[in-house]
């Protein structure tokens, strides 16, 4: 469950943009970005709040953007108008290299009913884009031959991944990304991507600049973990993510076994089903490994639930 | 049921009189508070006594200069005779076809923890039985002695009526669509106003009991509730979960709509609310002489936010600092309104207060008449029973010197 908006994002501090108290006070484009967002009973339609923000004076100073809730009744509109916005927008938006669409809580709008579409124009109307990151699913595609040459991270929260959309992520020319975070969720609500779906990007080297890979929210996390001794992306990783999972002691054992994560900066396994006994040897193996917020170690391997699977 | 020794009282030294289960903790704490604030004890009437007609104004050995309606609920002897007493009240509302139970079949039930009652049929008896007391305060010319009227316990016991004075107040609420008889009236509803979110609260249920939370998305219906629907041989029956079920799909959602709409449910919109990083969360806030005192946050593990679901609570200073002194003094003051406004002539409440994920924005969900149950909980050293002691005396002095003058 989501239960908050980003309060900061690329290290700098997220406000939500009130075009009533913009009229008073200048915004401060350069040093916070600002999340784009109906209220439950606005008054604007999204394009309205968007043609607001692009008449503030500062506007060209602006270095990332977050969408938040961007429908006014169902869910399934607007998700293709945001990408038609962004892009006529680019002239306006010089220095626009982080993009975050879907900052919604599921107070909003469950993830899994939060809907996408192709993104793909983005990439041609913002070449210098570093930072994207989708919250949803719907008809996101990042188009069938993504490529982008500047492209540092990409980050796609799911409920469910589908299958069709991790293909375009692994067929993604993307030579700057280090970054790559994709969460996976649960079949029950499309998230169907295998093991053998994951295998190209563990066995190779599909990114070359890749660091820091999270393969999150995945009720196949201990499958995962016990395929990553085999997983030559490892090499070239400074951090590995599987939090917000299933993981379990099997995965937990795995990955005590597995000497290729020996020289991990940063192991993400916080919010995991793993008992008392394989915390203490995973800490002990893996001095900066995150373990918080434990779930009970009993639960039977069919009844554990991802973080966010609604 | 033998009254207790607590309920002997000593002449001279008791000016509470408790119409309660003298079983319940309710009523250990606010003993406790009085012996402590005023060295007297509270003489106590069952509500068993007054369900079962028996003379129950013997035990009173003063007329009490203060009188106090605690909570009928955690006692299935209680809550069976009120379903039994409510068989046979007439329902103004009779052509709407609430659930209801002959009162033989109410005399059969047995004890069945978490399963759904007809709470209409539970309310009209409540409002019987209250209507009842106020009539006898009123010919002793007691009905000043009310630290919290009959009237308003009975109003704050029907949402839609309470949300009614709200309005009427101009207080900030979530807007209310209506009281729909079943699923085809809700969606109507949602359709004519454009509503895809609401919630649906048994008009007459307390906490979490029976709400639904509904969505819509193009033909797309889920729905969040702590009822779960069980076949058995006299039809489905329904019981309150700790664990919040999911519904998908229109079948399932009609069903459990149709089911929980029988209860008389206030369909009111569903306002996000903001949430800490352990879920969504709603203020509960007493007020109590006219001031907001206690507060506490009540953590959801789904759309639902009560303490009773296990969500948990929240660090209140994190929520204060979240919103800011400003916003966190409007809100409280929003509680303090609702209760100037709409229910001036009671004591206290516990109002749950929504705060929207701009932390800026309050509106009221639920004023309750017995939401003071928060043992230990001390605003300024106090627990919500002493202030409640305290400002009835202040009261009272206040009442007594306009009088005489």
């Amino acid at each position: 469950m989501i239960t908050e908006h980003a309060s900061e994002w690329l290290g700098k501090p997220v406000k939500l943009f009130d075009p009533v108290k913009a009229a008073d006070k200048a915004l401060d484009c350069a040093g916070t970005i600002y999340r784009l967002a109906l209220g439950w009973d606005s008054k604007l339609d999204f394009p309205a709040l968007f043609a607001e923000f692009l008449n503030q004076p500062n506007v060209a100073e602006t270095k990332a953007l977050i969408i938040g809730h961007f429908f006014k009744e169902s869910p399934a509109d607007g998700g293709e108008e945001v990408v038609e916005l962004l892009v006529s927008a680019r002239t306006k938006l010089p220095l626009l290299q982080g993009i975050f669409i879907g900052d919604l809580i599921s107070e909003e709008c469950e993830v899994s009913w939060i809907e996408l579409t192709d993104v793909s124009p983005l990439f041609t109307a913002y070449p210098q884009l570093e930072h994207l990151r989708l919250r949803g699913t719907g008809q996101l595609s990042l188009g069938r031959r993504c490529a982008h040459d500047k492209l540092k991270s990409l980050t796609i929260e799911t409920g469910g991944l589908p299958p069709a959309l991790w293909q375009e992520v692994l067929a993604a020319q993307l030579p700057a990304l280090e970054t790559l975070e994709l969460w996976l969720g649960t079949s029950m609500y499309g998230g169907d991507v295998t093991l053998a779906d994951l295998e190209p990007l563990l066995q190779g080297r599909r990114f070359p600049a890749l660091r820091h890979l999270g393969l999150r929210n995945s009720e196949i996390a201990d499958q995962i973990a016990a395929a990553l001794p085999q997983a030559r992306v490892l090499e070239q990783l400074q951090t590995l993510d599987l939090s917000l999972g299933t993981l379990g002691d099997e995965g937990g054992q795995a990955l005590l076994d597995n000497p290729a994560l020996r020289h991990l900066q940063m192991l993400d396994l916080h919010r995991h089903f793993l008992s008392n006994a394989m915390m203490t040897a995973l800490q002990k193996a893996y001095p900066s490994v995150d373990l918080a917020d434990p779930q009970n170690s009993k639960t039977d391997s069919d009844d554990r639930y991802v973080a966010v699977g609604e | 049921m033998t009254v207790t020794s607590r309920s002997v009282n000593k002449p001279g030294s008791a000016e509470f009189g408790l119409f309660c289960n003298p079983e319940s903790r309710r009523v250990e704490g606010f003993s406790q508070a009085l012996g402590r604030t005023l060295r007297q004890h509270p003489q106590l009437i069952p509500w068993q006594w007054v369900l079962e007609g028996r003379p129950w104004e013997e035990l009173l050995q003063q007329r009490p200069n203060y009188l106090r309606l605690e909570s009928p609920g955690r006692n299935w002897t209680i809550e069976q005779q009120l379903l039994v007493r409510g068989a046979d009240l007439a329902d103004e509302e009779s052509a709407n076809g609430w659930r209801r139970l002959p009162a033989a079949a109410a005399s059969a039930l047995a004890n069945d923890p978490g399963r759904l009652l007809p709470l209409r049929q539970w309310f009209l008896a409540w409002r019987r039985i209250l209507l009842g007391l106020a009539d006898w305060a009123k010919r002793l010319g007691l009905d000043s002695n009310w630290l919290c009227p009959p009237a308003d316990v009975i109003c704050q016991f029907d949402k839609p009526a309470c949300q009614k004075e709200l309005e009427k107040a101009g207080l900030p609420v979530p807007p209310a669509l209506g009281v729909p008889r079943n699923f085809d009236e809700l969606w109507e509803m949602m359709r004519q106003s454009g509503t895809r979110r609401i919630f649906l609260k048994p008009a007459h249920g307390s906490s979490a009991s029976g709400v639904v939370a509904f969505e819509s998305r193009r033909t797309d219906l889920q729905a969040f509730s702590t009822v779960s629907m069980i076949s058995s041989s006299d039809g489905t029956r329904l019981y309150n979960q700790r664990r919040i079920q999911t519904y998908r799909g229109a079948q399932a959602v009609r069903q459990l709509v149709d089911a929980v709409c029988a209860e008389r449910c206030l369909a009111q919109v569903w306002i996000p609310k903001a949430g800490l990083s352990g879920g969504p969360f709603d203020l509960r806030v007493v007020v109590i002489g006219g001031r907001a005192r206690q507060v506490m946050v009540r953590l959801g593990k789904g759309p639902m936010t009560n303490s009773q679901l296990l969500g948990g609570k929240g660090e209140v200073a994190v929520v204060r600092e979240r919103m800011g002194p400003e916003a966190w003094e409007r809100m409280l003051a929003l509680g303090e309104q609702a209760m100037t406004k709409c229910f001036p002539a009671s004591l206290y409440a516990g109002l749950d207060i929504l705060v929207e994920p701009d932390f800026r924005t309050a509106r009221i969900l639920e004023i309750n008449s017995f939401g003071d149950l928060l043992p230990r909980l001390l605003h300024e050293g106090r627990d919500t029973y002493t202030w409640e002691v305290e400002a009835a005396v202040r009261r009272r002095k206040v009442q007594v010197s306009t009088k005489g003058a």
